[in-house]
């Protein structure tokens, strides 16, 4: 009983961080339904259906975490969720949540994903998560089985591959690609920590097995064309070298490594060239290639600094607003103080992650933490880079509010892995496995 | 806020008061969840350098996005091409550009001579209508940008950072977007000496073109026919070619000289300290075997009314300019050489191009005219050239530059259309002292010549007229003169297309407007300095 109350008072943060995130979204969708009395003065009480939804969402996690006595961060989960409401609002108002039809997919990807973080992070707590480092090459193989069967079964829309049902496996990956690299650097982080006169030099062994691994999903994924996907994780890869290494070399061959993915775009990538040229040039063909940027643009200067307010803007004139472009669609209505708060809302996301990686004793944790948390920051860069123009645009979901339920599921199971994460490896007893860690390093 | 007090029950009202409720949650829940971090307090260690700088890293990468989508959701306003996209293809039911107004443009005055409709369509009204058309150009959905609204269009549109005021006024808009405005362009032409021209040339073809040659300010730029900007019409666009009222003949113009050339000529052959006495006999002078020999236009005067002309006999160069002799510059023409008269011309602009306007996002330019390279055995054409025939061609601005070249004592300014270009000198056109005396030749052809027309008392006009004889139809009629002939301040080429003599169509138009810009003060103002 003692225990269960301190759990309790442990938890009061989350709770009150639960409070605060539920009434705030709790106001924007009051937005939007505002904005449609106006039009349609009447109420259905499946209006509400999704806010009542989350709203037990947030008194569920909660009572998880509190019954499971769940000794990890208090803070990941409820900005999580806080970004998840707001994306649910936002998808209410683009009216990808269709209220006339409660069946379709998109009402379920919200409650799954934070079902899936949920029932991950139970499994995973304790340190049991470390036994993924087991599943290092099996995680290898999910990904390129994935990928593979979505180049024999999928079918192509909008440059990127579904399967039936409008899942989009590649996004499922991410996770698995995780676990893969920070299984793979546990293993050869040594290797690669190697210099010769500050240059790195992993030994041959390392580099060659690396190349055969790292190749297989990296072939698949250009001959999808994912090249958002191959940046992210490219990028994700460098960065766990140089944090598990400490050396920053790696940058620069990161760099180096840009530049030939930028000739090989420019090569074989066609419509990579063309979101290149875009971006150099948008208004060289306004209505054509640069239509959808500079939609979104126009679409965030008319939202100026406070925005028109859910509901009251335009944003569905942008094309694919409810997916790639929403943050265009919250520039416009939230202004850009709303980007303000959003961006700073996956900056403490982030910051959590990091905070995670750091308290885990050096090894497969650690990296995994980072890997997890890199794969979702650089995502997030990505995505709003793009779409306000600052890089090219690379076909990149926003993490928990673009539309697309495979990218949110994908998300929080990211978002489970790092809850269990920073759950103590045997519960309150800390100070003997601390100690236990100490030796091992 | 208080308009949620004032309408309990409009929706806007209400959404507005979420959203403030909503950002004011956002913050609280912001605060609550830096202020109190778990870091260090639940393991007692240090975070590790390297995660905190790849923290602090990804912090300033989305800082910088942050800012760079400022300079669109913020300060759109300031990129020209993002809000003639807005204005063109937004759907919104108000357009996000509305409140970007463009700037005007104005006569040194302040005359407004094209101002912003705050209508999309039509966005621009052009309230001197024909009169300036071909300076300001027209800005239109269906027909585009042209003129000035399209070499100047960035700074119209949006901001010419020039001074530290548009900085000041570039913060403010960013928070209040009901007074975004782009700059004003401020012409150095004269909207009343315009009018006048245009009054007197709107019924013929033509151009007029008036500059200050002290330092190259155009004052008066009129082609006719003209169109009025302020109501295009496709027929506009198929005009046929004689007409061709799009074009700007100041400018584009290209005519021959006729006798305007040959003040050039004696200068020329001045500079060569060359001031020939020429016998000028009514048969003319032949140049090259088996060619129509050359004549003064009195011999043919005296033919059509059945008499017999004796010819100017023995002419030096001050009678000859005086009575535009034919026969007194082929001969002088020949002189000099094929090869040393077309350099010379070239030294003098020709075959080069003018920019009159440096704008933001183009320039206008303007052709001078040309002058095909000849050599000194290429008789028949070097004596046609020497007349202001053949293959030599220039255009109004140019013949107004030169005309104010040789009242300045052969120094030049670049002609500019805008106040805020300063002023420019070019290279020196002629010497100074072939430029002094063939000013004085020039006022005698104006006081006792064939410009005897715009001889008025008090302004001391020197000039020069000029028939340019055309294919087909009369021949043009040319004017260029400049006023006082000692310190002139003002320059002035005119054409009439098809006008006869220049004395009989050029002469009068150019009188007319020298007494309304002797009116207007600018000949008053000479001996004070600055109009």
């Amino acid at each position: 009983m003692s225990r269960k109350t301190s759990t309790w008072q442990d938890r009061k943060q989350e709770r009150v961080l639960l409070t605060w995130a539920g009434m705030a979204v709790l106001t924007a969708y009051l937005m939007p339904m505002a904005a449609r009395w106006a039009h349609v003065p009447v109420f259905q009480w499946q209006d509400w259906l999704p806010l009542a939804g989350y709203v037990l969402s947030l008194f569920v996690a909660h009572a998880w975490f509190v019954t499971t006595r769940f000794a990890g961060d208090r803070i990941l989960f409820p900005t999580v969720l806080f970004l998840a409401g707001l994306g649910m609002v936002v998808q209410v108002r683009m009216g990808t949540l269709a209220f006339d039809d409660p069946s379709a997919w998109a009402h379920f990807a919200l409650p799954a994903g934070f079902v899936v973080a949920l029932v991950v992070t139970g499994a995973l707590k304790k340190g049991r998560v470390n036994r993924l480092e087991g599943l290092t090459m099996a995680s290898l193989a999910v990904s390129v089985l994935l990928l593979g069967a979505v180049l024999v079964l999928g079918s192509r829309f909008r440059g990127a591959v579904y399967l039936a049902g409008g899942i989009n496996p590649t996004e499922f990956i991410k996770p698995f690609m995780a676990i893969f690299l920070a299984g793979f650097i546990t293993l050869f982080g040594k290797d690669f920590a190697n210099t010769v006169a500050g240059v790195p030099a992993p030994s041959f062994r390392a580099v060659l097995t690396f190349a055969v691994l790292w190749g297989m999903p990296m072939a698949l994924l250009v001959l999808q064309r994912d090249l958002g996907l191959i940046l992210l994780l490219n990028i994700t890869l460098l960065l766990l070298l140089v944090m598990a290494t400490g050396r920053w070399g790696y940058l620069l061959l990161g760099i180096g490594g840009c530049l030939l993915l930028g000739v090989a775009v420019f090569l074989f990538f066609p419509h990579g060239k063309a979101r290149f040229d875009v971006w150099l040039e948008p208004f060289a063909d306004p209505t054509g290639k640069g239509w959808q940027i500079l939609q979104g643009l126009s679409a965030m200067f008319s939202g100026g600094w406070w925005g028109t307010g859910l509901g009251t803007g335009s944003p569905t004139v942008i094309p694919i607003a409810a997916s790639d472009f929403i943050y265009a669609a919250m520039g416009e209505e939230l202004g850009i103080v709303g980007c303000g708060i959003l961006m700073i809302l996956y900056l403490v996301v982030f910051y959590r992650g990091f905070a995670i990686a750091d308290h885990q004793p050096a090894g497969f944790g650690r990296h995994l933490a980072a890997a997890l948390t890199m794969l979702l920051a650089v995502q997030t860069l990505m995505n709003i880079g793009g779409v306000t123009k600052a890089i090219p645009v690379t076909g990149i979901t926003l993490p928990f509010i673009s539309h697309g339920g495979s990218s949110l599921v994908s998300s929080f199971l990211m978002i489970g892995m790092l809850l269990a994460l920073s759950d103590p490896a045997t519960g309150r007893a800390k100070g003997s496995s601390r100690k236990s860690r100490r030796r091992k390093r | 806020m208080t308009s949620f007090l004032e309408q309990p029950d409009n929706p806007a009202a209400w959404i507005g008061l979420c959203k403030a409720v909503f950002f004011l949650l956002c913050v609280v829940y912001l605060w609550k969840a830096v202020r109190k971090t778990e870091t260090g307090r639940r393991t007692g260690r240090t975070r590790s350098r390297a995660y905190r700088m790849l923290f602090a890293v990804f912090c300033v990468l989305f800082g910088a996005v942050l800012v760079y989508q400022a300079t669109w959701q913020l300060a759109g306003f300031a990129r020209p091409d993002f809000v003639a996209f807005m204005e063109r293809y937004d759907k919104r039911p108000v357009n996000p550009a509305r409140d970007v107004q463009r700037g005007r443009i104005t006569d040194r005055r302040g005359v407004p001579l094209a101002v912003d409709r705050n209508d999309p369509l039509r966005p621009r009204a052009y309230p001197e209508g024909p009169v300036f058309a071909h300076v300001t150009g027209y800005l239109d959905e269906r027909y585009g940008r042209t003129g000035l609204e399209e070499a100047d269009h960035a700074y119209l549109s949006g901001y010419g950072f020039e001074s530290g005021d548009s900085w000041k006024q570039f913060g403010r808009n960013m928070f209040d977007r009901k007074e975004i405005r782009g700059s004003d362009l401020v012409l150095t032409l004269d909207a009343g000496l315009q009018r006048i021209a245009y009054e007197l040339m709107k019924e013929r073809t033509g151009a007029v073109v008036m500059l200050d040659p002290r330092n190259g300010a155009v004052l008066v730029m009129v082609s006719t026919p003209s169109f009025d900007p302020n109501n295009l019409q496709p027929a506009l666009f198929r005009a046929d070619p004689d007409r061709a009222p799009l074009l700007n003949r100041a400018l584009q113009g290209l005519y021959p000289p006729g006798s305007t050339v040959k003040p050039l000529v004696a200068a020329i052959a001045l500079g060569r300290n060359l001031r020939p006495v020429y016998d000028c006999p009514a048969a003319g002078i032949t140049a090259g075997t088996g060619n129509q020999p050359i004549r003064d236009h009195e011999y043919y005067q005296y033919r059509k009314d059945g008499k017999v002309w004796p010819g100017h006999g023995r002419l030096d160069m001050r009678e000859a300019l005086q009575k535009s002799s034919n026969v007194y510059f082929a001969r002088l023409g020949l002189d000099l050489g094929g090869a040393a008269l077309t350099g010379r011309l070239e030294t003098m602009g020709l075959n080069g191009r003018w920019t009159v306007f440096r704008g933001s996002s183009g320039e206008i330019r303007t052709s001078a005219g040309s002058v095909p390279p000849l050599n000194d055995d290429d008789k028949a054409r070097t004596a046609q050239v020497a007349i202001g025939q053949g293959a030599l061609v220039v255009t109004p601005m140019h013949m107004a530059l030169l005309a104010g070249a040789i009242g300045r004592g052969g120094a030049a300014w670049r002609p500019r259309l805008a106040e805020r270009e300063p002023p420019e000198p070019l290279n020196p056109l002629m010497p100074a002292e072939a430029a002094r005396t063939l000013t004085g030749m020039m006022r005698d052809a104006v006081h006792r010549g064939t410009g005897i027309g715009a001889d008025i008392p008090g302004l001391r006009v020197a000039g020069k007229t000029g028939t340019a004889q055309t294919p087909r139809g009369d021949d043009h009629s040319w004017f260029i003169c400049f006023a006082p002939a000692e310190d002139p301040v003002i320059a002035m080429a005119v054409i009439v297309e098809h006008g006869g003599y220049g004395s009989r169509s050029a002469v009068p138009v150019t009188a007319e407007l020298l007494r309304a810009a002797e009116k207007a003060g600018y000949f008053r103002a000479a001996s004070e300095g600055q109009p």
